[in-house]
């Protein structure tokens, strides 16, 4: 494997190590799913030993059930709502996902490193405002977008944001993030 | 949490929304009259005589089925919802056997040592080490407090040159996969120009 594919695949892992677990949708089905298993094992068994625990009306169930056809608009609607479910679990099973963390470049497969993103845009923040004549600044990070937003005291906006974008290119290329982010910067005057 | 959570979530999420799909996709489509009036037509009840009749011929063993099937799908649920809190703890690591018996290290002595192998490299301001995976094939969690203003490069350097390295000479392992957390700090005595 040359050292180009090593680090490509490298990258990869660290993406896929940081992809959300999805543990509040899974937990949330696991519930549901664990209540409806007993509560379904609950009625039959009871029913089958001649003592019915009806936890659940349904005899009232079923003769719905039979005076109603499927082209009835309850139906129609209840299948769309659980088509509509199973879809909506499918996306969050495949769909990747934003990683929790900034994967850093490692080139080493076995070793995969995370920023955290409050620490991250932190550190492109205080690089703004080590820029002469920036007094503070903030960065915020959506996607693949980092927004600093810069208040200066003195008026050269151009000036300003060329500055202020190279220090955070800078410091972007220093901490070595695996996936490309673009920069976006806001200058503010404050007097 | 580790990533075979990650990965059994992704896998019943996508079992539980393709079964609902199937559901909710047929009777939409049976409701919409989508399928031939011989075989399956929108104008019948929910529970028409056929289905009466089937579970009339097949009683009383479709009902034991149903439980069955049900006190299944319940313990599986039941194990999906216990493993979210899982975490891979164990008390020691096994190092290759010789004749003379197995060894073992204490994996808060593995931890605790790469931990201060990590702390002495460059920017790094604090560190802390655990184990995961299993005694047989450990894996390490690292998190660790970065100065924001050193190049990243210079961590991972002494991460994949000096502390792993260590770390897998010690465990007389190939590989021992690593996940670190870094968290970037300004350093704790920033100096400040007054312009």
């Amino acid at each position: 494997m040359s050292a180009r594919a090593g680090t490509r695949a490298a990258d990869r892992v660290a993406k896929r190590a940081f992809r959300p677990r999805r543990a509040v949708p899974a937990a949330v089905v696991a519930v549901l799913l664990t209540a409806l298993g007993l509560l379904v094992a609950a009625e039959t068994i009871s029913a089958l030993f001649g003592r019915p625990l009806r936890l659940v009306p349904y005899d009232r169930m079923l003769d719905w059930a039979v005076s109603t056809t499927w082209a009835s608009p309850l139906v129609l609607a209840a299948a769309a709502v659980v088509t509509l479910l199973g879809l909506a679990l499918l996306l969050t099973a495949l769909v990747p996902g934003r990683p929790r963390m900034v994967p850093v470049r490692t080139g080493d497969a076995e070793v995969v490193i995370g920023m955290r993103p409050k620490g991250f845009t932190g550190a492109l923040a205080h690089a703004a405002e080590e820029v002469p004549g920036v007094r503070s600044a903030r960065a915020s990070l959506h996607g693949g977008t980092v927004t600093v937003t810069a208040e200066t005291s003195g008026w050269d906006p151009e000036g300003f944001e060329q500055a202020v974008r190279n220090a955070v290119l800078d410091r972007l290329a220093a901490l070595d993030p695996v996936e490309p982010y673009r920069v976006h910067v806001n200058v503010k005057e404050r007097r | 949490m580790n990533r075979k959570t990650g990965r059994g979530n992704r896998l019943g999420l996508a079992l539980t929304g393709a079964v609902l799909t199937i559901l909710g996709g047929v009777g939409l489509a049976r409701g919409l009259g989508t399928f031939s009036t011989d075989w399956a037509p929108a104008g019948t009840p929910v529970v028409d005589g056929n289905v009466q009749d089937f579970f009339a011929r097949t009683s009383p063993w479709i009902w034991w089925a149903l439980a069955a099937l049900s006190l299944v799908v319940a313990l599986l649920a039941l194990r999906w919802l216990l493993v979210q809190g899982r975490t891979d703890r164990y008390d020691s690591v096994l190092l290759e056997g010789g004749p003379g018996g197995v060894t073992r290290v204490t994996a808060d002595g593995v931890a605790h040592a790469l931990a201060a192998d990590v702390a002495s490299g460059p920017a790094v301001l604090s560190a802390d080490a655990s184990l995961a995976g299993s005694p047989r094939q450990p894996e390490v969690r690292l998190r660790l407090v970065a100065d924001e203003h050193t190049p990243m490069r210079a961590i991972t350097d002494h991460l994949t040159r000096v502390a792993i390295p260590h770390l897998r000479a010690a465990l007389e392992r190939e590989r021992v996969p690593t996940v670190a957390r870094v968290s970037l700090e300004p350093a704790r005595a920033p100096q400040r120009m007054v312009r």
